[in-house]
């Protein structure tokens, strides 16, 4: 950072003043001066943090030499320039971001002192330099990596041998029995097929089993009974919706971006079916990574096998899940932040290494440098966001008819305006000329505008070469001819060698965006033509395009007639950004979008000093107001010949836009077959997703501060995973994301990271506890040679999620009861060999879920927007959506709308996380809300009334409540429990004061078993 | 087995229950007791002053505003949300001096200027965040981003709470939620017994407090039949902490069934104490609010940790000025002074203010240029604070902004400073009080926080 000239204006001191004036004294004087004064304020002042002991921010002060050779931002002063010393201006205490001592400014006696001081050129005795002092260890990246055990490669050590009077079903059992026999223990007994049942049913489908599929198990006698029960269970839609959950923690998934606003992430819940189709078609896990970091950029795609559409590109949604702030005053900082976030999120999640701790310091425990952290910000600099549309290839038949449709129209228009031309009215043709400026405005030449004025682009003779297409609406480049646009919202000509969204017919949708450029002129202007569509100016990233600061940065192009639109950029002078011509419903984050048939269309884009607009053409076709019949007549001609002058598109458009002509009956017709052509075509399928832009490399920010920039670093992926630079950039290799995506899966972690996963969802506890960190400060692995068996199992079985958690399922250790066996609570009271079951609450998702089950409320509908999440009173705040049904329409919990600010207080209540950072493991507490949700809350009451309405044909009341009891709890009630239950319904009837056929006491029934805790935890 | 009834007196965690967090890792050093040392206060009663009320126009005078009341302002200006700056602007507000100390308070605050004795005020408040949701996390939590514990959270974590029936960490919202939302007053990463819970107005100020069953021995009806299903449950099983936990919170959660509507009935406070407070004011806010600041010492009796009060909405906005200073700080703070003055005065009269420590804070102050005409922007480089009651120093003043109260220039204090006194108060070292999260020991004070020493007793 560069000292601000207007320091010294603030060093307005009288005795600062003076000394600058003053005569020099001579050098012996000046250093008996530098000692009596100037070392006493260094040392009172500066030597605690910036001396032998400390040296923060590398600075040290003690000594002339080191205080030339500076800190991280510099040399901390240039004797006899005061202006240019960083030190002078850290005491003038008027930057912000730079203010010394930090507690408290220096007496204005002191900082004149020390201003003195560097205007004489910093004297400085001649001493010995003092010695670095206590030294910070070095931060040894392979010593590190040497030492820690996740850095190695995957052990393939076979299971070991256990004897073979021990019951294993598969080596997961001989890893297993072989740690606990070396502690004393064995598995624990196998439960009873009911509870095995229950538990496995929740595991893997989060609902309970049905009675009828108890029966069917337990009438089961073959060996192979289970194993064919979690198979149903795996090939089952439901374990999609339940698994999906687990995944969507990982991801910090969210609909809405919060801050105060709360704005929508549009289509964000595209991503979560994504989520649930791959789960179920069980999706090769490291194709599942790959798409997530650079689905845009697969060279084979992969493809709904029915729909068509590009389900990799919908991977790269999670990217936007980072909470993003309105308005930042700061949008650098802001990035920043996000930046952080996103990569927390994949790091965490797929590496299950905390790699932004080294956002700010090289990481304090593992073996991730702060170059590592910002060679990966690199590619999120290199990436934008953008709504991406993955519908299926259009089929070319239909485009083809909308095509024919569209050219029947203008064949109709012509002939409607060959009738009649005759019958425009002059007068009302000149005000319409007058009324769109094309008449009046004086001749201008493009040099009288600005001298200083820059033309960014002038698709009159470029073509894309250097912009990004995206979408289908702009084809490959400036249209030769003319396009004739018309629909609801209007009809129109663009002229030819324009970048113009009707370009590959009325429907099609898509953006063109610009290359990075850096903001150095403070007005932009643009001249467009177009009906509904947008400009964006995106500063640093940022896309939350709304005021009160980043309004001014978009522009509704709304002009029949081509016309320069001006954009305001003086508050972002020298930050990066680039330009979006938006040509589709979701424009930017927040709801909104443009209705069918909008347009744009721009023909040049220029830089300028002035806010004062370029002028516009001057070829304004007098001869129409000479004889406006034979001017519509020639203009038709040209038309149909393809040969129209600029004068005569101009002119058409005025007819149209001014509805000078009516279009009559038979325009009417053909426009009505058009819209019908273009409603056969298959609309686009917008997704929240990653695509390329020019490739940036991304400076160090000095100890995490965006404002102290240190070197760039080329992108690469982390040197103690082989993180090599790539070779020199080419426009072509864009972002890298790309290679990342290998890099990603192509590590020991990948996999180790993922059976972990799975492990501690079927077993409650991963290998290693700390799911999400497997550096030095998370937990070591408690069975590391049967994390990487299960590890390389897992990639032998090409990465199959399904086959791994069969795997784990069918094992003897997933079937031991969770009643400790005696002595086994001494020698393990944790459970960490697990010879036992662990005792695990259902998950919040769960809960609300098998209470809709019950009720026979739920409906398992897979896909689709998300259900509006019920509002109490008691959520409140700024953008408050609409609030949903109490029901949730009965649809599982998984999509209930996930809106940052206004979350289900009911899963919240039982640890739904946050969407806020990467959540592996989540909480499991224990709360009075807990109780008085399933107490009092309104939705538990009316689906415990529905639930004892739908047994009402029950007659017999001990069958109805076996009946009840067993939904419930999959087993059967003991006979003192169902006399106890019976008793219950009766004394209840009693206490209401109704019969006992009465819904009242069967509802109390189901409700308290919902309370009862063998309902909601899982033995 | 453990016996149930045994375990649930032994864990002496209070309101919290007990965890089921066998599979987490330790939450708190074993060997740190809390708290570290002999506490100033038991309780918390934090007045949050949404959207960040002006110094210079409450407790910060600034003579050189009024000399140069509509000229170009004389500093360098730092980026403002609105960017929409005008001249300089002088209050339009009167500051007399009031008490022994001869504290200064505008006219905005007359009867908490009457308790200007108590009050240690600290004008050198900092922070680098200028919005609102930023800002409030920042005050908060310690943190600017969403994802961090609040303090109130933190101080539970720490001290556990000595009531059984009510939460530890209660926010009475009196209508305005702060930008930021809910997430102000949640407990993150630390367990959720920790987080506040909101109260209402009304009677009824919980969710789902109310009995869903018409008649109370319908409830208790179904809950003996559920601890008979429980007890049975246990009996099949070795390892039940979770389940016995699980019993115990019914217990609790039945117990707050009636103890939040009997703290929420002011049937037994005098009309002279409702009157003092301003439940019978013109002014509907200032009844809210008043109700509130009655609340909070109903809550500080018995013995709640720590209380955070929102404002109330007033027509016009809350504390964020951008426009129409004059009558949006007028309305905002009629509203909260008589009840405020009140709270202290009633705090002491009962002796309980000696361990109440009362802060009153925004997220940020406003600039001492005008935004447009007659508002002000967000200020984070200068701005207002105070705090009274247990261990501080009444009548101080601490730090000082420049003459134009633009940056603070003395006794420079930020947010983690405000958290390390207030849990040095507590009796807990802000640097010892942690948890260890994705792989680092947490604080609320970051890495950051001094005790402002200057305005302890």
């Amino acid at each position: 950072m560069r000292p601000s000239f207007p320091l010294l204006l603030c060093l307005s001191t009288a005795g600062f003043a003076a000394a600058q004036t003053g005569p020099s004294p001579d050098p012996a004087k000046r250093l008996e001066r530098f000692e009596s004064e100037v070392r006493p304020i260094l040392a009172n002042r500066c030597f605690s943090c910036h001396g032998p002991e400390k040296q923060r921010s590398e600075l040290r002060l003690d000594h002339i030499e080191h205080i030339l050779r500076g800190g991280e931002r510099g040399p901390a002063i240039v004797p006899g320039n005061v202006e240019a010393s960083r030190l002078a201006l850290a005491i003038g205490y008027t930057e912000p971001a730079l203010q010394m001592p930090p507690k408290q400014r220096l007496p204005d006696a002191e900082r004149d002192v020390l201003l003195r001081w560097i205007h004489d050129g910093a004297p400085w005795p001649d001493e010995p330099v003092p010695q670095a002092g206590k030294r910070k260890p070095k931060f040894d990246l392979e010593a590190r990596k040497a030492e820690h055990w996740a850095w190695r490669d995957l052990d393939d050590a076979p299971a070991p041998n256990v004897p073979t009077s021990q019951a294993t079903y598969n080596e997961i059992d001989s890893f297993l029995l072989s740690k606990l026999s070396s502690i004393g223990l064995q598995f624990a007994e196998e439960t009873d097929r009911t509870t095995l049942l229950r538990r496995v049913t929740l595991d893997t489908t989060g609902l309970l089993p049905t009675t009828a599929e108890r029966d069917a198990f337990l009438a089961d006698t073959s060996e192979s009974a289970f194993e064919r029960v979690v198979d149903r269970l795996l090939a089952s839609p439901r374990f999609g919706q339940h698994w999906a959950r687990h995944w969507l923690d990982l991801m910090r998934y969210a609909e809405s971006l919060g801050h105060e606003f709360d704005y929508a992430i549009p289509h964000a819940w595209r991503y979560r079916d994504y989520v649930v189709r791959a789960l179920n078609a069980d999706v090769p896990y490291d194709q599942l990574v790959r798409e997530h970091i650079a689905g845009d950029l697969l060279e084979e795609p992969r493809r709904h096998p029915e729909h068509g559409f590009n389900e990799s590109m919908i991977g790269t949604a999670h990217w936007w899940f980072s909470e993003q702030t309105h308005s930042p005053v700061d949008v650098r900082q802001h990035t920043s932040d996000r930046n952080a976030n996103q990569i927390d999120v994949i790091t965490k999640s797929f590496l299950g290494l905390t790699v932004a701790c080294a956002r700010c310091h090289d990481h304090k425990f593992d073996a991730i440098s702060t170059k590592d952290y910002y060679a990966l910000s690199g590619f999120l600099k290199s990436s934008r966001y953008l709504q991406r549309d993955v519908a299926a290839p259009r089929d070319p038949q239909l485009v083809d008819a909308a095509h024919r449709a569209g050219g029947a129209l203008a064949q109709a228009w012509r002939t409607r305006m060959r009738r009649a031309a005759d019958s425009i009215d002059a007068e009302a043709l000149r005000k319409a000329f007058d009324k769109h400026r094309l008449r009046a405005t004086p001749e201008r030449s493009d040099r009288d505008f600005s001298p200083n004025a820059k033309t960014f682009v002038d698709f009159r003779d470029a073509n894309f070469d250097d912009w990004f297409v995206e979408g289908r609406a702009f084809g490959d480049g400036p249209t030769e001819d003319q396009t004739f646009v018309a629909g609801e919202q209007g009809t129109a000509l663009i002229d030819g060698r324009w970048a113009n969204s009707a370009a590959a017919g009325a429907r099609a949708q898509g953006v063109l965006h610009s290359p990075s450029f850096d903001i150095d002129q403070p007005f932009l202007h643009v001249y467009a033509q177009g009906q509904r569509a947008r400009i964006n100016i995106v500063v640093e990233g940022f896309q939350v395009i709304r005021n009160p600061i980043y309004g001014r940065l978009k522009q509704t192009i709304n002009s029949p007639l081509p016309r320069w639109y001006t954009v305001d950029l003086r508050m972002w002078q020298g930050r990066r950004a680039s330009l979006l011509v938006c040509d589709q419903e979701p424009r930017d984050f927040g709801s909104g979008g443009s209705p069918r048939d909008s347009f744009v269309a721009v023909q040049r884009i220029v830089f300028s000093d002035t806010e004062r607009a370029p002028p516009p053409p001057r070829d304004v076709p007098t001869e129409a107001f000479d004889d406006i019949g034979v001017a519509v007549d020639r203009a038709i001609d040209a038309w149909g010949a393809g040969i129209l002058a600029p004068s005569q598109v101009r002119l058409l458009n005025v007819l149209w836009a001014e509805k000078l002509i009516e279009p009559g009956i038979a325009v009417e017709d053909a426009a009505a077959r058009f819209a019908q052509a273009n409603d056969r075509i298959p609309g686009p399928m917008f997704v929240p997703a990653i695509a390329d832009g020019d490739g940036d490399d991304h400076a160090v920010y000095i100890r995490g501060g965006h404002r102290n920039e240190g070197d760039i670093v080329p992108r690469r992926f982390l040197t103690a995973l082989g993180g090599e630079e790539p070779a020199p950039h080419r426009r072509e290799d864009g972002s890298g994301r790309r290679r990342l995506a290998e890099e990603t899966v192509d590590n020991p972690f990948a996999s180790r990271v993922i059976v972990n996963r799975l492990w501690h969802h079927v077993f409650g506890r991963g290998i290693v506890p700390t799911v999400d960190n497997f550096g030095v400060l998370g937990q070591p692995p408690s069975h590391p040679e049967l994390l990487d068996w299960l590890a390389r199992r897992f990639i032998d079985d090409g990465w199959s999620i399904k086959r791994a958690l069969r795997r784990m399922l069918v094992s003897r250790a997933y079937r031991s009861t969770s009643a400790a066996s005696a002595g086994a609570v001494e020698l393990d009271p944790e459970n960490v060999h697990l010879h036992r079951a662990s005792v695990r609450r259902m998950t919040s998702e769960s809960v609300r879920d098998v209470i809709l089950q019950l009720s026979t409320r739920l409906d398992d509908k897979l896909e689709g927007p998300a259900v509006p999440t019920h509002l109490t009173r008691h959520m409140t705040g700024r953008g408050r959506p609409r609030s949903g049904p109490l029901d949730g329409h009965g649809r599982r919990s998984l999509y209930l709308s996930v809106t940052r600010n206004f979350l289900s207080p009911f899963l919240l209540a039982f640890d739904t996380p946050l969407p806020a950072d990467t959540r592996g493991r989540r909480d499991v507490t224990n709360v009075p809300a807990q109780a008085l949700a399933l107490l009092n809350d309104p939705f538990v009451i009316a689906e415990a009334k529905r639930w004892a309405e739908a047994t009402r044909e029950i007659q017999d009341h001990a069958e109805r409540v076996v009946a009840i009891f067993e939904r419930a709890m999959t087993r059967r009630p003991s006979p003192s429990e169902e006399r106890r239950l019976v008793e219950f319904v009766r004394s209840q009837a009693e206490t209401h004061g109704c019969g006992i056929d009465d819904v009242k006491p069967w509802a109390d029934l189901c409700h308290a078993l919902i309370n009862a805790k063998e309902f909601l935890y899982i033995r | 087995m453990i016996d149930r009834r045994r375990f649930l007196t032994t864990t002496a965690a209070g309101f919290g229950a007990i965890a089921f967090d066998g599979l987490l890792p330790r939450i708190r050093s074993a060997d740190v007791p809390l708290p570290h040392y002999a506490p100033k206060a038991q309780s918390v009663i934090f007045l949050y002053m949404d959207g960040g009320p002006s110094a210079m126009d409450t407790f910060d005078p600034k003579p050189r505003l009024t000399k140069e009341d509509g000229k170009k302002f004389g500093m360098k200006m730092e980026p403002t949300q609105f960017n929409n700056n005008g001249n300089t602007l002088g209050s339009p507000w009167k500051f007399r001096r009031y008490g022994e100390s001869g504290l200064e308070v505008s006219d905005l605050f007359p009867h908490v200027g009457r308790c200007a004795d108590k009050l240690a005020v600290v004008r050198s408040m900092y922070a680098t965040f200028s919005e609102h949701t930023n800002a409030n996390y920042f005050l908060h939590t310690g943190h600017g981003l969403q994802g961090r514990p609040s303090m109130g959270a933190w101080v539970n974590y720490g001290l556990g709470s000595p009531n059984d029936d009510l939460p530890g960490f209660v926010v009475l919202d009196t209508g305005l939620t702060p930008p930021g939302g809910l997430d102000n007053f949640g407990s993150a990463f630390l367990s959720a017994k920790f987080q506040a819970s909101v109260f209402k107005n009304g009677n009824h100020p919980v969710a789902n407090i109310r009995p869903a069953d018409k008649r109370a021995e319908l409830q208790r009806n179904k809950l003996a039949l559920v601890q008979d299903l429980d007890e049975s449950m246990l009996a099949s099983m070795t390892s039940a902490g979770a389940i016995d936990a699980a019993m115990a919170n019914y217990d609790l959660a039945y117990r707050m069934q009636s103890a939040i509507p009997e703290l929420a009935n002011l049937d037994g406070e005098s009309d002279a104490t409702k009157t003092m407070y301003g439940l019978e004011h013109a002014y509907e806010p200032t009844r809210l609010y008043g109700r509130h600041c009655l609340l909070a010492r109903r809550l500080v009796e018995r013995g709640v940790r720590f209380i955070e009060l929102t404002c109330p909405n007033v027509s016009g906005d809350r504390w964020d000025q951008h426009g129409n200073l004059k009558q949006g700080h007028e309305n905002n703070a009629r509203a909260v002074d008589q009840p405020i003055a009140a709270l202290l005065k009633d705090l002491e009269q009962r002796g309980l203010l000696d361990h109440t420590l009362v802060v009153w804070a925004g997220e940020f102050g406003r600039t001492p240029f005008a935004q447009g005409r007659n508002g002000r922007d967000h200020n984070p480089f200068g701005f207002t604070i105070w705090m009274a009651g247990a261990g501080i120093r009444g009548g101080t003043v601490y730090g000082a902004t420049d003459e134009y109260g633009y940056h603070a220039v003395e006794g420079r204090t930020t947010f983690h400073d405000l958290h390390a006194t207030m849990l040095h108060l507590l009796g807990i070292d802000h640097e010892r009080l942690t948890y260890r999260f994705s792989g680092r020991d947490i604080r609320l004070t970051d890495v950051h926080g001094h005790r402002i020493e200057a305005i302890l007793a």
